[in-house]
């Protein structure tokens, strides 16, 4: 799907980024603790990829629990933002729904010649906008 | 020949369309291994193998999205280039990966943030932060990585806060 901005999703909709405990997680001999890469914050790379997110609307208005939907199976953590704090940030957020997800999303960058790229400052920026939605214990948003 | 003149002259010799078995490590996908050479064998390559042979052969959805294993493409690069970045003084990287099959590598001590993001072999953005100052640098790199090389040797230069310091 060609990136773009859907202006279904209010400023204030949650977006929800599903986090694995395993493979996002390392440990910061800096701030002396175990917190989420920046790795989770970045867009695929193939042309018009983005960063798969969670709509939470969608999933409530389906009648479904959100934080029950984003961690099953497998998954036991998940941080959320709000529409606004992504689209500040110069990111599109979009509608896409697959087979397995109807709720799916992407998050891709505002600039024609970067959509699947993110800046180390939107990066930062969509961690430090981060709040735990599933929270894993003894780890750090950023 | 410096540490950096080295990882330059390594790197240069190839094409950036060079195909990964011309690599010194090894990739056998019929195993779903990563394997290192005996003789290039280091700490952060020993204590390394097992993350990166678990990293490609990642279950496809692992993300909670439609994740993918991190390819052997990204992953022997990336071993090569920690082979040729090794300091004996510093502790080998974390290895994160990316839901389209890429893989970041990462060390955050003595107050900086190094982060390595291997997008594909001669495709890497290369970011520091400094605690310290709150500056922050980016690189693209393809076949020149003499300024990360220079990076990972100011790793070793311990710059405990005063505060930290004073508490010893």
């Amino acid at each position: 799907m060609a990136p773009y901005d859907e202006s279904g999703i209010g400023a204030d909709d949650l977006i929800i980024r599903r986090i694995n405990p395993h493979y996002h997680v390392i440990f910061d001999d800096n701030r002396q603790c175990r917190r989420i890469s920046s790795k989770a914050y970045s867009p695929s790379s193939g042309p018009d990829a983005g960063m798969s997110i969670d709509v939470e609307q969608l999933i409530i208005t389906a009648g479904q629990q959100p934080q029950q939907y984003v961690v099953d199976p497998v998954f036991t953590g998940a941080v959320a933002f709000s529409a606004s704090s992504i689209r500040s940030l110069g990111l599109w957020i979009g509608y896409e729904p697959v087979h397995d997800n109807p709720y799916h999303g992407e998050v891709w960058g505002a600039n024609p010649s970067r959509h699947n790229k993110f800046t180390k400052t939107q990066k930062d920026g969509l961690a430090a906008a981060a709040a735990w939605y599933v929270s894993i214990d003894d780890v750090a948003l950023q | 020949m410096t540490s950096s003149q080295a990882v330059v002259a390594a790197f240069s010799r190839y094409a950036p369309s060079i195909p990964s078995n011309d690599y010194d490590v090894s990739v056998f996908p019929s195993s779903r291994r990563v394997t290192l050479n005996r003789h290039s064998e280091n700490e952060w390559t020993k204590a390394l193998v097992g993350k990166f042979n678990e990293l490609t052969a990642l279950n496809p959805g692992w993300d909670g999205y439609a994740g993918r294993p991190v390819s052997y493409t990204c992953a022997s690069f990336a071993a090569k280039l920690l082979e040729r970045l090794y300091d004996e003084a510093l502790p080998p990287p974390s290895l994160v990966p990316g839901s389209d099959g890429t893989l970041q590598v990462e060390w955050h001590i003595n107050q900086y943030d190094v982060e390595v993001d291997i997008i594909g072999a001669f495709e890497v953005v290369a970011t520091r932060h400094n605690c310290l100052t709150g500056a922050a640098e980016e690189l693209e790199l393809d076949t020149d990585f003499t300024a990360l090389a220079g990076w990972i040797s100011e790793l070793r230069e311990d710059r405990s806060p005063p505060s930290a310091v004073l508490a010893v």
